[in-house]
């Protein structure tokens, strides 16, 4: 049996027993996470669900072909540095799973925003055969690994955190003069929409309402023929029952409120939701909890996509739509918060990047 | 509640309120507010979305920091304006390109303006001994820009005949800077960051050891950033002045009124004041040392919008003093982002 595919049995093996319904670590650390108030018990079980559903055989094959990983052509022997930011539940989880499968040693800095959950899956992996406590280390305090220097450093960050972070590595002398770093910065994603049946209706509020819309994955910006006034009601109907279910766990500041008030002020078509705000136009990013909605065609979704460049994540469509002069692929509306595998932030392919090909 | 009519408030002679040294400013306040209340439809919507309006007027008579600020984009975004009719005097417009969104303040009462950059300058500067001069395009090419008309009021005042705007790219003529000192008047310069800095790229300056060079700030454009004391320390040197020479003025197209360091805080006119609002709940105003929005109360906006929050990062003073320490830029928002300290 070849190295990958023994690398790929063992993920394999490891996943299946961290989300058997007896491991009580998992079930621990969910339930710590939501006691200590890092997250809601809602948002850490969709969170493992989506792992869940969109792990298997078929799609670590896929995603193995798809980046190239073959035995000459790997990341054996390689150490890689994972900073792991904490917003949302596991989102280091791809991470994690793409250095070990490309052969990598990992090392992780866990987020202190989410420090009980990613730390499960690691034990499971290290309690198999064939990584060691030297092949997987992971620490909440980035000085613990002081010295340890990797040929590959991961993170997200932006133009005003990346210098800081650097920084940092360089005095805790974390990195070679050639390590590569794969830093991410893209922040917030795009959906078109258009058409307002109840289903892309459903589609939209999870999108758009999931994680509290922290999410880089999350859409905050709306491009639609439909004006905000148009789908008003079927959204807020859709959006009692999400909440219903999918409590909110973060609320805004009272900043929120000013910007409710300032588009009464200028007269600018809003649907306030007290946790949340959605608003026709003055894109301005400049606080959380605010989608923007923009009528318009393919063509100004296209725009807007130039326009936010870097900063947007993804743009999402529903079936069959297709945006004219898009660079960037889009993905279906309703896979906006279940990504597969094997989906590539900021337009990486990590495992392809692990292993040194893209 | 509004105990005035509308009608008898609107013939009001708001200079005389605004400047008037035997009513407290927040009684002047307290007057304005209630006039904008009523008469400001875009602030009127503003402070209704934000509470009852008998509920904002009761507050509002216990505590006029209670009275909510708009922030100042609305100038962008609509006409902010207490008048029915379009029949302003002046209209002021923020700088940028022609593609940028720009503030758009219209003056209803150009006299109210004068003579509130007259007496705001006064209260700094001994004007009558002055000569302005202004290293700006002059008026007539930017008779939207408020800091121009600003500085063409100012030279107006001056009959020697001294007082003018400089020809840019121009070295200043040495003879006109020995005959403001041969009348013994004292010179005040004026102009933008690198308007200055390019000015003393283009030859030495001496100036007479008793003038002072007004910056009026731009430290911060597409090509080109220094920080406030690098801006001055150059300023110092190249214009073989003393620091304390080196003043600023804290003004814009939004704002009818200026503040003016002499030192390193901003100080306000009597009928302006700043305070400093936390950016997460701009009701709230921080103490001394604690960085946050600059909120602006100018009085002399009495016909627009008096209560504004700006998006200037600042601090104050426990004397009330403040000082600008650039745009106040949100903390990166949503999606991932490692951060030392909290991750």
């Amino acid at each position: 049996m070849s190295d990958i595919q023994k690398r790929i049995d063992t993920l394999l093996e490891a996943i299946h027993n961290w989300l058997s319904d007896d491991n009580i670590y998992l079930q621990d650390a969910i339930d710590q996470t939501v006691r200590e108030g890092y997250f809601s018990f809602e948002d850490v079980k969709y969170a493992v669900q989506s792992i869940e559903k969109n792990l298997s055989r078929e799609a670590i094959a896929e995603w193995v072909d798809r980046a190239g990983l073959r035995a000459e052509q790997d990341a054996s022997g390689q150490n890689v540095l994972c900073l792991h930011a904490g917003n949302l539940p596991l989102v280091g989880f791809q991470d994690a799973f793409a250095t070990l499968l490309s052969g990598a040693r990992y090392t992780g800095k866990i987020s202190r925003k989410d420090p009980y959950l990613l730390p499960t899956f690691l034990n499971e992996v290290k309690k198999t055969d064939l990584w060691s406590d030297r092949d997987v280390q992971w620490t909440h305090r980035l000085d613990d690994f002081e010295g340890m220097q990797h040929d590959a450093v991961i993170f997200a960050g932006s133009e005003s955190s990346v210098p800081g972070v650097k920084e940092a590595i360089d005095e805790l002398n974390l990195a070679k003069p050639d390590t590569d770093f794969l830093i991410r910065t893209a922040h917030f994603s795009l959906a078109y929409l258009d058409r307002n049946d109840e289903q892309s209706i459903h589609d939209l509020t999870e999108a758009i309402f999931r994680y509290s819309g922290k999410g880089c994955r999350s859409v905050a910006i709306v491009v639609s023929p439909f004006s905000l006034d148009e789908v008003k009601q079927k959204l807020t109907d859709q959006l009692k029952s999400f909440w219903l279910e999918n409590p909110q766990h973060e609320y805004p500041s009272p900043k929120l409120k000013q910007q409710f008030a300032y588009n009464e002020a200028v007269q600018r078509p809003q649907v306030w939701l007290e946790y949340f705000l959605l608003q026709e136009g003055g894109l301005e990013f400049d606080q959380d909890f605010v989608c923007y909605w923009v009528q318009g065609d393919q063509s100004k979704a296209a725009e807007l996509a130039q326009d936010y460049g870097s900063q947007l994540q993804n743009i999402y469509v529903s079936n069959k739509v297709e945006i004219p002069e898009l660079d960037q692929e889009t993905e279906l509306l309703s896979i906006a918060q279940q990504p597969s595998l094997s989906w590539k932030p900021d337009g990486v392919d990590t495992l392809k990047w692990l292993i040194g090909i893209e | 509640m509004c105990d005035s009519s509308s009608a008898n408030i609107v013939m009001k002679n708001w200079s005389d309120i605004i400047f008037s040294e035997g009513l407290s400013f927040r009684e002047k306040v307290k007057q304005v507010f209630e006039y904008q209340l009523q008469n400001n439809s875009v602030y009127d919507r503003f402070c209704v979305a934000l509470n009852t309006k008998s509920e904002i007027l009761k507050q509002v008579q216990d505590d006029i920091s209670a009275i909510p600020l708009l922030p100042i984009k609305a100038f962008k975004d609509v006409l902010v304006t207490t008048h029915s009719e379009d029949n302003s005097e002046l209209v002021f417009k923020s700088s940028g390109t022609s593609d940028m969104q720009r503030s758009i303040h219209r003056v209803y009462n150009a006299r109210l303006y004068e003579q509130s950059l007259l007496k705001g300058f006064r209260h700094f500067y001994n004007l009558d001994n002055a000569v302005i001069w202004g290293y700006t395009p002059g008026y007539s090419d930017n008779p939207h820009s408020s800091l121009i008309y600003m500085i063409q009021k100012l030279i107006d005042q001056d009959n020697s005949g001294l007082s003018r705007f400089l020809p840019l790219g121009e070295p200043v003529n040495p003879n006109a800077i020995k005959e403001v000192n041969r009348q013994g008047k004292q010179l005040i310069l004026f102009g933008a960051a690198f308007g200055l800095l390019d000015l003393l790229e283009i030859d030495d300056i001496s100036l007479p050891s008793n003038s002072i060079v007004i910056e009026t700030g731009g430290m911060k454009t597409h090509r080109r950033e220094v920080s406030r004391s690098e801006l001055h320390r150059k300023l110092s040197k190249g214009f073989g002045l003393d620091g304390s020479r080196i003043h600023s003025e804290y003004g814009m197209a939004e704002l009818l009124s200026q503040a003016y360091a002499t030192g390193k805080w901003f100080s306000t006119v009597p009928w302006m004041q700043v305070t400093i609002r936390d950016p997460e709940n701009p009701d709230e105003t921080l103490p001394p040392y604690k960085e946050g929005l600059i909120g602006v109360i100018d009085l002399a906006n009495v016909h627009s919008c008096s209560f504004l929050l700006t998006g200037d990062k600042g601090v104050m003073d426990k004397k009330g003093r403040f000082q600008v320490l650039g745009r106040w830029n949100p903390k990166d928002l949503r999606g991932c982002n490692f951060l030392i300290d909290e991750d």
